[in-house]
């Protein structure tokens, strides 16, 4: 049973959670409890702080976003094309160069994409 | 092992735990006053889909709901809600503005599911039946890719360029407001 392997995932994330758990626990009931008003303000490298946290952000990191969504979609195509091209390389020659081909045309098509993004400037941090 | 006199095999047990926290995350997304605490729940959400994915035999779609959904939608609805005007006003909280619409729409959602869920044809023991190859999930899907659905394969492309011309636009807009 394949569920069999995902064993692991579980056996790595309980003890992920449990290790944070602990560690955490333990550091609350062995540190000495003596708060002041520059402890308890918001780290910042050394900075004072100013304003809110809670802040309108710049619509560039959104864009950024949204272009790492579009590659994220386009590396799901190109996960399982990868791992069976070479299978059918050797299977179904004429489906392998096939698929060479479409993922060629894929790729070119979202590349044009990103050019013209790059040609807009949307890149650039400003 | 045995509880109450019926037999519980590790599978069940590890469904209802992932089941579980799949169903308490949805409802803390529902619940939670705060917006953000709401997105981080919903991720939390997402990975409980992956782990009933990768329960029900399918290691391929589960990686790929880690890959966009916990990993890029999560990060979207997270950069949205800093987006948002409203964040800075104290107390974003989000709001039920018209219960009785609300309660009829999830009403309206959950009779459309039973009715699906009444009329499916259910497989006893696919879980264990199926063959344990690890990569039949991926290769079926490249597969399928290639050879009947090579055009909306390709479809897909000019689809994810549109979202990205489609981002570039609307977002250079507001940039040059900005500055």
């Amino acid at each position: 049973m394949l569920a069999k392997d995902f064993l692991t995932v579980a056996i790595f994330m309980i003890v992920g959670i449990a290790f944070v758990t602990i560690t955490l626990i333990a550091a609350w009931v062995i540190r000495p409890y003596r708060p002041s008003a520059e402890k308890r303000g918001t780290y910042e490298c050394g900075e004072i702080p100013t304003g809110p946290a809670w802040l309108q952000f710049r619509v560039g990191y959104y864009i950024y976003a949204l272009i790492f969504l579009v590659f994220d979609v386009e590396a799901v195509f190109l996960f399982p094309w990868a791992a069976q091209l070479l299978k059918f390389k050797t299977t179904n020659h004429a489906l392998a160069v096939l698929g060479f081909v479409d993922m060629v045309i894929f790729v070119a098509v979202l590349a044009v994409g990103l050019a013209w993004a790059w040609k807009k400037g949307v890149l650039e941090w400003k | 092992m045995h509880i109450f006199g019926l037999f519980i095999t590790g599978y069940q047990v590890a469904f209802v735990a992932v089941a579980g926290l799949t169903v308490l995350a949805a409802v803390g997304v529902v619940l939670v006053p705060n917006i953000l605490r709401a997105a981080l729940c919903l991720g939390v959400m997402l990975m409980g889909v992956a782990g009933l994915y990768a329960l029900m035999n399918a290691p391929f779609l589960a990686v790929v709901q880690v890959m966009i959904y916990v990993g890029a939608i999560t990060t979207m609805i997270i950069l949205a809600v800093f987006l948002s005007n409203r964040v800075m006003k104290i107390g974003f909280f989000q709001a039920v503005y018209n219960p009785l619409l609300a309660a009829a729409a999830a009403g309206v959602m959950f009779l459309f599911l039973l009715v699906t869920v009444a009329n499916s044809v259910w497989v006893q023991g696919i879980v264990e039946k199926t063959p344990a190859t690890k990569d039949v999930g991926v290769q079926s899907v490249a597969t399928a890719l290639l050879q009947p659905y090579v055009f909306p394969f390709e479809l897909a492309s000019v689809v994810l360029l549109a979202v990205l011309i489609g981002a570039v636009v609307i977002a250079k807009e507001d940039t040059a407001d900005e500055s």
